[in-house]
């Protein structure tokens, strides 16, 4: 190895990159070269204002705004593709090259069959869990599926709902009950059928009103549908129900996400709406921008009228 | 820390899911997806560009699973698949401008962004100097694509040089050249930190 080789093999003794005999070869060389003492001290220096930045790992909410994220991603992916391209996929692989006239067909079975599940929901004949069940059904990271209201009426604070977990869950709980909250808001983002995810949020919506402590899972949940549910009625139920959660700067970009993105008028002014009686301190630059925008170009004329007036009102504060 | 044991519990799931099962699916993912999650938060600085990539790596996941034939083993392709969308993303900082992917070379791996570190939050809040933070950070974002990728992987991340060339395609001599570039320019840059 010549003096060069050494210099490289520094760093990558650093990195534990070295085998022992290389790590051995390159130690003699360090003792009678004081040009890669110095270069290794170099390479130390880097490495500790490195470790003084930090590690730059994520953490875990983080994780869980992944997590959330791609699981609306991928239900809309598995929605994406149609029905008839789905059972093309299917029927290339098995049915010979005439294949399309039996398809006509089967397209027709299988839309009936989807059909008759998303209005015949089946209720299960499952007993009721006791306290205890419903706490392990939850525990670790179930993968909460099938659920299915028998009450979704939550005035008088209770609801009543089937799920599947590792078995068949029934439950019939208080809508305050953390756990209930944690099978409706993994609805809301997760469940195929927009009548689960919108009978989901009415229920939250309910809880909200007599609300301690805003649960991050449910506000999760609720920014998530607001801004990405395909259903304008889950979504607007969604926006209304982040109304009772303290204001914040997470809810917030979520109306002005609405407010810029959102096709739907009816969505666009409940964003206004929202914005103005949430009363901020300091309206900042980002919200003015985005109230003049709308007021200039929205296509709506309500939602322009709206704009102009909620940005007349804060620019007075 | 990379087992790279046959790992029957994920050809299971893997199988699993390609037949279909959202359930299988998912249990991938979360047995897998903090190391998907770290790499990307390491090569970018903004946690919105980190979800990003997540995003992006599983959704591709879950396209190409059909057509996931086992050879490798489920988090080498994995692993190739982050490496892919981590060079190819484009941050949604408007003043972020990534270099070529393909530039190992020093003179053009400058960025331009005058505001590269300002607005977002650091990702972990353990003692740390933020003021060193910020100029660790803007000097990473000084390095090609591939340069700094190969050096957070390395650095932060842990990877050996042989499974980086794995994941990147090339090989081994290739990755220590963008290791040796990377922690050359940081040193210059860094000098100001420790001197
Ligand atoms: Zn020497």
């Amino acid at each position: 190895m010549n003096h060069q080789q050494y210099r490289e093999g520094l760093l990558l003794s650093l990195y534990e990159e070295l085998n022992s005999e290389e790590k051995s070869r390159l130690d003699m060389h360090l003792q009678q070269c004081r040009e890669c003492q110095i270069e290794l001290e170099e390479w130390q220096k880097l490495h500790a204002s490195l470790a003084r930045a930090g590690s730059f790992a994520p953490d875990d909410a983080l994780l869980n705004e992944a997590r959330q994220n791609l699981r609306a991603a991928i239900r809309a992916e598995r929605t994406r593709p149609s029905l008839w391209d789905r059972l093309a996929d299917f029927a290339s692989d098995y049915v010979l090259p005439d294949y399309k006239i039996a398809l006509g067909g089967m397209t027709m079975l299988a839309a009936g069959i989807l059909v008759g599940r998303m209005f015949l929901p089946s209720v299960q004949e499952t007993p009721q869990v006791t306290d205890r069940h419903f706490s392990s059904a939850l525990e670790g990271e179930p993968r909460i599926s099938n659920i299915r209201f028998l009450d979704s009426d939550a005035q008088d604070g209770m609801i009543e709902f089937t799920f599947d977990a590792t078995s068949p869950v029934h439950v019939k709980g208080s809508i305050n009950d953390e756990r209930v909250q944690k099978v409706l808001a993994h609805a809301l983002v997760n469940d195929q059928n927009p009548g689960i995810r919108l009978r989901s949020v009415n229920a939250l919506s309910t809880q909200t009103e007599h609300l301690k402590q805003p649960d991050r899972e449910v506000k999760a949940a609720l920014i998530l549908a607001a801004r990405t549910d395909n259903n304008p009625a889950v979504r607007r139920e969604a926006l209304k129900t982040l109304g009772s959660f303290p204001f914040d700067e997470e809810i917030k970009q979520t109306y002005l996400h609405v407010l810029m993105q959102d096709a739907n008028p009816a969505m666009r002014i409940a964003a206004i709406n929202a914005l103005d009686s949430a009363r901020m301190q300091s309206p900042d630059a980002e919200l003015l921008n985005v109230l003049k925008q709308r007021m200039q170009s929205d296509e709506n004329s309500y939602v322009r009228i709206r704009a102009q007036a909620v940005l007349e009102e804060v620019k007075q504060q | 820390m990379h087992s790279r044991m046959i790992n029957a519990e994920d050809e299971e799931l893997v199988l699993q899911a390609k037949s279909g099962s959202i359930t299988a699916f998912e249990q991938l993912v979360h047995k897998h997806d903090k190391q998907v999650l770290a790499i990307a938060a390491r090569y970018v600085t903004s946690s919105e560009d980190a979800k990003d990539i997540y995003q992006e790596v599983f959704i591709r996941v879950y396209r190409g699973l059909k057509h996931f034939e086992m050879k490798s083993e489920f988090p080498t392709w994995l692993h190739r698949i982050t490496v892919n969308v981590c060079l190819t993303h484009r941050s949604r900082k408007k003043n972020f401008v990534h270099v070529p992917i393909d530039g190992d070379d020093d003179s053009e791996s400058e960025t331009h962004g005058a505001e590269l570190h300002s607005n977002d939050e650091p990702t972990d809040q353990h003692s740390v100097d933020s003021e060193i933070r910020g100029h660790v950070q803007h000097a990473l974002e000084s390095l090609s694509a591939k340069q700094r990728l190969v050096f957070t992987l390395k650095h932060f991340d842990g990877y050996k040089l042989r499974e980086i060339a794995d994941m990147m395609k090339c090989t081994e001599g290739t990755v220590k050249r963008y290791l040796f570039l990377a922690t050359q320019q940081l040193r210059k840059r860094l000098r100001v930190v420790y001197d």
